[in-house]
């Protein structure tokens, strides 16, 4: 795919990497030049130096024959402009990042007007992965599925699971219709097979029906108590999405703001009149004492710094609140903060890098069985795909175990129009059926690419300048598939 | 202070009010009254000529209107209108005494219908229309009406509108000034017609109806009978009249509303909600007070004079059916109540408003709020909007400022008063522009025996209250008249 990217910002950084990884072909539009180095020190693209909304720029970029423009540039203005133009110059598909709330309120008609194809909204995007998490109070991260009757969680074994020792054979018997889709153990990803043992301090992936996801809980005694007074530290935009929805889908949950900007104060308690908004530093250890900050359920780090979240977060720890969710920018500092693992950890760019990722290979493969959704678990080292399998796929109707899967895949339940089926080695998988299924191996588009012997479309050259140290420093530990 | 473009702007004012002047003199033809009457009216069209021009002598060269410029203006307007409206009342002799003759055109004009007269049916049918006249053109405004047909569309005007239309905030309805001024006198010369329809239909007579009508309109209150709506003895014409009442206490912008189609949204306004909820609790508990002190017999009666007698007093209106200074004390505190907080903003009734009432409540709620968590960060709203911290503090200053005024028009008219409850009764009668009180001597009490001192006091009272206090302290502020900006 051809693909021009306006704007090297943290997103736009991360997308150029990411998609060049897939196998895309970049080209890069930024006014200064060292940040176009930067990035091509690091990945196989091109560059052009000039703004996005230049038209000779954009001609030179080959917008007018690119199946993909994106433009994240920090600038709302100049990203549905430059969007705007792109389209009218002929590209495929346009994408703009619009961070303004007066913008976001009428996504639809905004997209229809103007003629962009999609309208990113970074913020609006984190705050919605906060929510989500904040409605699953005892795990580290959630995804959901098929309108969210499916989950699946990120959950921390503690010692007093009585997990600990424990075969998956023995917790499958234990749990019939849970599947742990795979474990994170000091930095390490396995896609677990019967023989893995738990061990206390191991992140798992685990998925199954709500109900028996909170039966679960309550029997390795982790308490699930509904969350019902948040703290939030920064009341920046992010916040201001996050009271909107939680108004709207929570209106029980009291919710506390606390800002240092009088100004912003001011404005967050001018528009949610249920808000508890406080004018102080989050980050002083003297106000939050004041606010008596242990006796909330849930602390939501949201200040503009890094080093300030990931703080916050370790007060909340130290302190037992039961959950603590920290907005962290820098993916250079993911390594660190995810280590005590107690944490969630939003960054916001990966949020949106993942969802235009998805967009693109949702694009890229518009006839065949293409990716509904993609998560990525474990500091990137497992996506989470969800086809919509269309009927000329090569994995219709074939029992999963005699499906030449490549390694390191798991199939881990099919939706079939109501019906969330587990499957079992004698299913198969069927024309409009949404399969969700777990990998190590990235960028599928298709379906079929989990067959064996089918495209790898991952330059090796690319692999090595990606900063994906763990999982160049970590040989692969290659385990079954279980299913199979 | 640029006193060319002020004298500039009353000179055409008070050719206005000539104008006005005219309608009298067409009743005085249509009663066939005596030439006295008739005279007595021009001679007062031909005073205001001669002020005007010479007024006009020095044509402005700066053009330009400045807040203080257009608050003086309106100041001197109205007073100006007020001591020129007095003249036919005093030449004709029916009100001899030019200070009464003032008190009562002041009371015209400001929409208190507080009287110096112990009778009126005495008096001409001229006098008496444009007694009860200056009661529409007050309610609306002098300038607003001024406006409607001036065929100025200075932007300056704004300066003067500002001043003179109540409530905390003035909103045009339409992009222009002029279009606004129109739009709200269509409005409200319509609801007065159909009023006037109303009250024909319940048997009074035209004469008597348009008059009464007027005083509905401009929530003011002179009747053409001494016993005022009582007069009729009409279940009809006072459930009508205690209507059309609350209807004027209403926000005007609310009427365009509808006119507009909105009607729904309407209930949506906060500053209604609480009006209709202050005059429903005010209702119940009045009732339930005259039930216990046995004061009606039967309930419906009960009803409908307390329904009556508050629509009276939180409209500022001043019309009464029966004597209410002799209900409970605690109706009296009720009433009392109601006087200060007055009608909406941006209706033609006077007091504190109901939107800067609710407003000031709210601070001070938040006040509390704040003292459980200082760190917290509190806003007060209305209407669903924030408000600025500076917007606040205005309407808090102007409850204060209309705190101490109150407290120095009591003392200052206490040395006439035989007690308490009259002075306090005096006092927010004229200061709230509604023309009834609770003194001892009864809800109506005529200002006749007042001194001439505490006269030019409670006139001074009353247009303070109808300018909304800031015009006529400017007025007599010496900072004014310095030649600094």
């Amino acid at each position: 795919m051809q693909i021009v990217i306006g704007g090297a910002g943290k997103i736009g950084e991360d997308l150029c990497l990411e998609l060049a990884e897939e196998g895309h072909d970049i080209i890069l539009i930024e006014e200064k030049e060292e940040l176009i180095d930067k990035i091509i020190e690091r990945s196989d693209i091109s560059g052009i130096v000039g703004s996005v909304v230049d038209y000779d720029i954009q001609v030179e970029a080959g917008v007018p024959n690119c199946d993909l423009f994106i433009s994240v540039t920090g600038n709302d203005e100049m990203n549905l402009i430059a969007a705007i133009l792109a389209d009218r110059l002929g590209a495929g598909y346009t994408v703009a990042r619009v961070g303004n709330p007066q913008y976001g309120t009428h996504m639809g008609l905004m997209r229809r007007a103007l003629g962009v194809s999609n309208i990113t909204n970074p913020r609006l995007e984190t705050a919605r992965e906060i929510v989500k998490n904040l409605s699953s109070p005892s795990s580290v991260s959630v995804e959901s599925f098929a309108h969210g009757r499916v989950n699946m969680h990120e959950v921390k074994i503690i010692q007093e699971s009585g997990l600990e020792g424990m075969q998956l054979t023995d917790f499958r018997n234990r749990f019939t219709s849970l599947i742990v889709c795979a474990v994170q153990r000091d930095e390490q990803v396995i896609i677990p097979d019967g023989s893995f043992v738990f061990k206390s301090g191991d992140i798992v992936l685990i998925t199954g029906l709500t109900k028996d996801l909170e039966q679960f809980y309550i029997d390795i005694g982790i308490s699930q108590k509904k969350i019902s007074n948040v703290l939030i530290i920064g009341g920046g935009e992010i916040t201001n999405y996050l009271c909107r929805i939680l108004e709207r889908n929570a209106p029980k949950m009291k919710i506390t703001v606390v800002e240092k900007d009088p100004k912003r104060a001011w404005n967050l308690a001018a528009v949610y009149s249920d808000v508890n908004v406080l004018s102080g530093d989050g980050t002083d250890h003297q106000v939050l004492d004041e606010i008596n900050f242990t006796f909330y359920d849930a602390i939501v780090a949201l200040t503009g710094i890094d080093e300030e979240n990931i703080m916050i977060g370790l007060l909340a720890a130290q302190n037992e609140i039961s959950k603590i969710i920290i907005k962290v920018n820098r993916t250079e500092m993911l390594p660190i903060v995810r280590h005590n693992g107690l944490q969630t950890v939003i960054t916001p760019k990966a949020i949106v890098s993942d969802s235009l990722v998805k967009f693109v290979r949702a694009h890229e493969n518009a006839m065949g069985s293409k990716v509904e959704a993609l998560h990525r678990i474990f500091n990137n080292e497992v996506e989470v795909l969800e086809f919509n399998v269309k009927q000329d796929s090569k994995v219709l109707n074939i029992p999963l175990k005699d499906l030449p899967l490549k390694n390191e895949i798991l199939i881990v339940f099919i939706i079939r129009g109501n019906q969330i089926i587990f499957p079992t080695g004698n299913d198969s998988i069927q024309c409009e059926d949404h399969v969700v299924l777990v990998s190590k191996e990235k960028q599928f588009d298709d379906i079929d690419d989990i067959l064996e012997g089918q495209k790898a479309k991952t330059k090796p050259l690319d692999k090595a300048t990606y900063p994906d140290h763990i999982a160049e420093d970590n040989p692969i530990s290659v385990s079954e598939v279980p299913n199979k | 202070m640029n006193i060319r473009i002020v004298r500039f702007f009353l000179s055409r004012l008070f050719l206005v009010e000539a104008g006005l002047m005219l309608l009298p003199i067409i009743i005085a033809l249509l009663y066939k009254e005596p030439f006295s009457n008739i005279l007595s009216f021009l001679i007062a069209i031909g005073i205001i000529a001669v002020v005007s021009i010479l007024l006009n002598v020095k044509k402005p060269d700066i053009k330009t209107l400045h807040t203080k410029e257009g608050m003086i203006t309106v100041a001197l307007t109205w007073i100006g209108w007020i001591c020129f409206g007095a003249l036919p009342f005093v030449i004709s002799g029916e009100i001899p005494f030019y200070v009464d003759a003032v008190f009562e055109m002041t009371s015209g004009f400001t929409t208190t219908g507080a009287s110096i007269l112990r009778e009126v049916e005495s008096l001409s049918h001229s006098i008496l229309f444009w007694r009860s006249f200056s009661h529409l053109i007050g309610g609306m405004g002098v300038l607003v009406f001024a406006l409607a047909i001036f065929p100025t569309g200075a932007s300056e005007t704004v300066h003067l509108m500002r001043a003179e239309v109540p409530g905390p905030k003035f909103g045009k309805l339409v992009a222009r000034l002029k279009q606004t001024a129109i739009i709200l006198y269509v409005i409200y010369f319509i609801m007065t017609f159909i009023t006037i329809i109303l009250l024909i239909l319940g048997g009074m007579n035209v004469f008597d109806a348009a008059c009464h009508s007027f005083g509905i309109a401009g929530t003011g209150g002179f009747s053409t009978r001494n016993a005022s709506i009582g007069f009729y003895n009409s279940p009809y014409i006072e459930w009508v009249t205690g209507i059309m009442m609350m209807l004027f206490g209403m926000n005007f912008n609310l009427f365009y509303m509808i006119v507009l189609g909105q009607t729904i949204s309407i209930w949506r306004d906060e500053e209604l909600r609480v009006y209709l909820g202050v005059i429903f609790s005010a209702i119940t508990a009045i009732v339930i007070s005259n039930s216990l002190n046995g004061i009606y017999d039967n309930l419906s009666d009960n009803i409908r004079h307390t329904f009556f007698s508050v629509s009276s007093v939180i409209t500022t209106t001043g019309f009464v059916t029966v004597d209410f200074a002799q209900w409970s004390l605690t109706a009296i505190m009720i009433f009392a109540l109601l006087m200060m907080i007055g009608g909406m903003a941006g209706s033609t009734g006077g007091g504190i408003k109901v939107a800067r009432f609710t407003i000031a409540n709210k601070s001070l709620f938040n006040e509390f709020r704040l003292m459980q968590n200082p760190r917290r960060v509190v806003v007060t709203k209305f209407n669903g909007k924030p408000l600025t911290e500076e917007q606040v503090t205005r309407i808090r200053n102007y409850v204060l400022a209309y705190i101490f005024c109150a407290i120095t028009i009591c003392l200052l008219v206490s040395s006439d008063t035989p007690d308490m409850q009259t002075a306090v009764s005096a006092t927010l009668n004229t200061f709230n522009n509604i023309g009834v009180g609770f003194a001892t001597a009864g809800s109506a009490a005529p200002f006749t025996d007042y001194s001439v001192f505490s006269k030019i006091v409670l006139t001074f009272s009353m247009i303070a209250g109808r300018l909304e206090i800031y015009p006529i302290i400017l007025l007599f502020s010496p900072s004014t008249y310095l030649n600094k900006s």
